[in-house]
């Protein structure tokens, strides 16, 4: 299903926009007792002065969206069904739609169509509102391709302590990476993520990892992608300080890392910084192509609880995430080169 | 003319009021009279923060909030939970859109508090220390 027009989309986002600037508390939309409709969105611009990226260049571009509903419905006390349903420029798909069902006091298990619980993004890709700057860091970017970002199957998870341990068994599902779907099938998936809170208030750290088999349909062989994570994160008072480390094994091995620090303004301002750095083939890492290193500054402003505006400005050394896009052919791109990204971010 | 002395009691004394505000006195948290489950502050902050969904007994919590304009839920999410309303807020936008929780009904006022968990055995929920009576259990303080 596609939405028949950018217009109807627009009155979508303008109308959750709307919901969002009334300071509708979490439960957005309650149907009955046993359904809530919940949602979140952004409008996003980039620009860069050199290289294209994200489907930008200097002339930028506005087509940097999603538009996501979430549908929950209590089947009874202790089983859901949950369904979200993606709008973004690719066209609308159904990002994941499973049951859970709790087993016990700490364990709940689920079947079906899931976001990939890695780092401390992956299930949280397109919810800029929950996230701290307008473009994800290096290793989340579709170019980097170092994680899937969904899998069909069942998963469980086991909250003892101070853990949160969850695991996942099933197949990738692409939903438009980059990726050639058409080489490939049968991605085969296991994996699973560990998050401790600390002591220390506020600290959380999180170890992530999957593995996947990948067939390529000319040769039949199989390959296997291995991807993991080891993520810090501090909350507290008004710091929102982030730190993130991962490497991917397959054709080209890939790793990344980034440190992003966020401090709180008063209730409104929240200024930014991270530095980011990424590999795309750790053979070729002096070869500005297949690298980039990226200082990011930025602000956010609220202008309720649920909606805010972002700007931020990147500036970039080496190309290798428009290389990874194929936007860039490598040899091709600037080395030093400018990105700016705005962006609109809701909930409701 | 305000000297800065002054200006300074005046910001203490602010200060201070402000603090009083958000000792865990003024809240207490309350569950049905016939709920025997025992409660810690650290179960609670599971709880409220979606990790935990079940009572030990294994029935299946019923959280309830109060309106986010009311200004008893920002000192129980400060007293009880440590953390700032748009924080918690932040929680459950993550929970409901990861699929792991859905966020607590909102019932507003301290009497429509106590009807509700007065009226379901697994539910939890706060109130001002002044509104407890016997319809309820004051389970944490």
């Amino acid at each position: 299903m596609r939405f028949p027009s950018y217009r109807l989309k627009g009155a979508l986002a303008a109308a959750a926009i709307g919901v969002g600037l009334h300071a509708v508390p979490a439960s957005a939309v309650d149907i009955g007792d046993r359904t809530e409709i919940h949602g979140f969105g952004f409008q996003g611009y980039v620009q860069t002065s050199g290289n294209e990226y994200l489907g930008a260049n200097h002339r930028g571009t506005w087509d940097y969206n999603t538009l996501s509903l979430i549908i929950a419905t209590k089947l009874d006390d202790k089983t859901k069904l949950w369904s979200m349903l993606d709008n973004n420029p690719d066209g609308t798909r159904l990002g994941w739609m499973f049951v859970d069902r709790q087993l016990g006091e700490n364990i709940t298990v689920k079947a079906g169509q899931s976001k990939l619980p890695w780092g401390l993004y992956g299930d949280i890709l397109d919810a800029r509102a929950l996230q701290q700057s307008a473009v994800l860091p290096a290793i989340y970017s579709d170019a980097a391709d170092m994680r899937d970002e969904a899998y069909r199957g069942g998963g469980i998870t086991y909250t003892p302590g101070n853990f949160i341990l969850e695991g996942f068994l099933g197949q990738v599902v692409n939903l438009g990476q980059a990726v050639d779907a058409g080489s490939v099938k049968d991605r085969r998936l296991i994996g699973g993520r560990a998050t401790y809170k600390t002591p220390v208030e506020g600290l959380r750290l999180m170890a992530s990892a999957f593995s996947s088999g990948v067939e390529d349909t000319i040769t039949g062989k199989t390959k296997n992608f291995r991807s993991a994570a080891l993520s810090a994160d501090f909350v507290r008072d008004n710091w929102d300080v982030k730190a993130e480390y991962a490497k991917k094994t397959f054709e080209a091995d890939t790793q990344g890392y980034y440190v992003q620090v966020g401090y709180m303004v008063g209730e409104k301002w929240t200024p930014y910084a991270r530095y980011d750095y990424i590999v795309m083939d750790k053979a070729k890492k002096s070869d500005p192509s297949y690298y980039q290193k990226s200082a990011v500054v930025g602000i956010d402003y609220k202008i309720t609880g649920s909606v805010s505006v972002r700007l931020e400005e990147h500036l970039n050394h080496g190309y290798g995430l428009p290389v990874g896009s194929a936007e860039v052919l490598p040899g091709a791109g600037k080395t030093n080169w400018r990105m700016f990204a705005a962006s609109l971010n809701f909930l409701f | 003319m305000i000297t800065k002395k002054q200006l300074a009691m005046g910001a203490l004394v602010v200060g201070l009021a402000a603090s009083m505000s958000a000792q865990a006195g003024d809240v207490v948290v309350i569950v049905n009279k016939a709920n025997a489950n025992a409660l810690d502050k650290d179960f609670l902050i599971k709880a409220y923060s979606g990790d935990v969904k079940n009572w030990p007994d294994g029935s299946t919590l019923q959280l309830i909030d109060q309106g986010e304009e009311n200004p008893i839920r920002a000192e129980f999410d400060s007293a009880f939970l440590g953390k700032q309303l748009s924080k918690m807020k932040i929680t459950w936008a993550k929970n409901t859109f990861t699929g792991k929780a859905l966020p607590p009904k909102v019932v507003d006022g301290d009497d429509a508090v106590k009807k509700a968990v007065a009226g379901n055995k697994d539910a939890i929920g706060y109130i001002g220390a002044s509104s407890a009576d016997s319809t309820v259990k004051v389970i944490l303080k």
